[in-house]
C-alpha cells in the first residue's frame, strides 16, 4: 500500500502541469516575456492543440498573479502596428493555435509582485464545455519577432 | 576558292564585331548598375530627406536636438513603454544588432534611439527605466506633445492613442518599421516587421558601406 502511495506521489511530480487535463487539449511552450520592472502588462505565449474532433474555443484566462488576462492580436497594416483585443479564441478541430511574439498574445495585466526570468507563473485557462487546464508558464527574456502561423481568428 | 575565302573573311568580321557589341552591351549595362547600387531591401536612394530640426527630451532629462543625430548613423523606433509585444520583440532584435556591432568594435558610430509616442505615461525615468533595460547605451526619447508629433512628422508617421479602459489604461498604434538615418542626416533606409537581428545588420551594413562608396 505505502509503495503504491509512493508510487503516485511519485509519478504526480511528472504529471504535466494540467490539472484537469483534457486529454483532448494540449498546451505547450507557455512562456511570458520579461519586461522591465516598471511596466505592468506582459505578453505571454502558448501553443494549444485540439486533438478533438470538435472546435474549442478558449473564453478566458486567470491568474492569482496578475490583475487581469486578455486575449490579443498585434496586427500590423502598412507599417502601423496596433493590437486587437480578441473576445475568446477558437481552436478548430485537429488544428494547433499559435500565441507568438508579434501576433497572438496573453496580455497579463498589473502583476502583484515583480516577475524576473526563471520565475513561474501559474496562469489557468477557461474553455468551452466547462474545460479548465491549469498551466505553468517560465518567465524568459524578451525573445525573436516569429510572425503568426496560424490566422485563425484574424479578418484581414 | 577565292570568292569562299572572302566570304568566310568577310563572316568572320561580322561574327567578331556581333561579339564585340553584345560584350561591350553587356558589360555596361553591369558597370551602370555597379555605379547606382540598388536592390538594398529599404534603402532609399537616391534623394534622401533631410531630417528638420527638433528637439527632444532624452533618458537622463537633457535636451536632444537634431544636431545629436550628426556624425552617427541612428536607427530610430517608435512605442511605448506600456507596450508587451511589438515594442519589446522590436527592442530585442535592436539589442542583439547593437550586441553584434559592439562584437565588431563596430558600435561606436552608431545609435539606437527608441521615440515614446506616450508622453503622457512615459516620462525621461519610465524611458530610461525602459531603453536601459534593453541595452546601456540606447537613448530614450520623449517630451511634450508637441516634441513628440514634431518626431513622427519628420519621418512622416502617424500614431492614435486608443480609449481608456475601466483602470485607466490605453493602447497606442504606432509605426512598426525601424528607421535609418545617415550621418549627415539623411533618412536613408526603412525596415519593416517583422525584424530579425541578422537581417538588419546586413542591411544596415550594405547601406552604410553603400552610403560611403556613394559619396567618396
Amino acid at each position: 500500500m505505502r509503495y503504491v502511495a509512493s508510487f503516485f506521489i511519485l509519478m504526480s511530480l511528472f504529471a504535466p502541469a494540467a490539472v484537469f487535463a483534457d486529454p483532448a487539449i494540449g498546451v505547450t511552450s507557455a512562456w511570458i516575456s520579461e519586461a522591465p520592472p516598471m511596466l505592468k502588462v506582459h505578453a505571454g505565449y502558448l501553443v494549444i492543440e485540439n486533438h478533438a474532433d470538435d472546435d474549442v474555443i478558449l473564453l478566458s484566462a486567470s491568474s492569482n498573479a496578475y490583475e487581469r488576462i486578455e486575449f490579443h492580436f498585434s496586427d500590423i497594416i502598412d507599417g502601423m502596428a496596433s493590437m486587437k483585443i480578441q473576445e475568446s479564441i477558437t481552436i478548430p478541430a485537429g488544428t494547433r493555435f499559435e500565441f507568438s511574439p508579434g501576433g497572438y498574445h496573453l496580455m497579463l495585466i498589473n502583476n502583484h509582485n515583480p516577475l524576473r526570468a526563471g520565475d513561474h507563473v501559474s496562469v489557468s485557462l477557461e474553455f468551452n464545455r466547462k474545460i479548465t487546464i491549469d498551466i505553468n508558464m517560465t518567465v524568459r527574456k524578451p525573445g525573436n519577432y516569429q510572425q503568426q502561423q496560424q490566422h485563425h481568428h484574424h479578418k484581414h | 576558292m577565292i570568292k569562299n575565302r572572302l566570304l568566310l573573311s568577310s563572316l568572320f568580321v561580322v561574327i567578331c564585331v556581333i561579339l564585340g557589341l553584345s560584350v561591350g552591351i553587356l558589360t555596361s549595362n553591369y558597370y551602370r548598375s555597379e555605379e547606382t547600387t540598388p536592390a538594398i531591401d529599404g534603402f532609399l536612394w537616391p534623394a534622401p530627406k533631410v531630417i528638420p530640426p527638433f528637439s527632444a527630451v532624452n533618458q537622463d532629462g537633457a535636451r536632444f536636438t537634431h544636431e545629436d543625430m550628426e556624425g552617427k548613423w541612428s536607427l530610430l523606433f517608435y512605442g511605448y513603454t506600456h507596450c508587451p509585444d511589438i515594442c519589446p520583440v522590436t527592442l530585442a532584435v535592436l539589442q542583439k544588432f547593437y550586441e553584434k556591432l559592439e562584437s565588431e568594435a563596430n558600435a561606436s558610430n552608431v545609435q539606437v534611439i527608441f521615440i515614446s509616442v506616450d508622453p503622457g505615461r512615459d516620462t525621461p525615468e519610465k524611458t530610461a527605466e525602459y531603453t536601459r533595460y534593453f541595452h546601456k547605451d540606447f537613448i530614450g526619447l520623449t517630451g511634450s506633445k508637441s516634441q513628440v508629433d514634431q518626431m513622427t512628422r519628420m519621418i512622416g508617421i502617424a500614431y492614435f492613442l486608443g480609449e481608456k479602459d475601466a483602470s485607466g489604461n490605453y493602447l497606442v498604434d504606432h509605426s512598426a518599421s525601424i528607421f535609418l538615418v545617415s550621418p549627415e542626416r539623411e533618412w536613408i533606409g526603412i525596415f519593416s516587421a517583422p525584424h530579425q537581428p541578422t537581417d538588419l545588420l546586413q542591411r544596415f551594413q550594405a547601406i552604410r558601406s553603400a552610403v560611403t562608396k556613394l559619396k567618396q
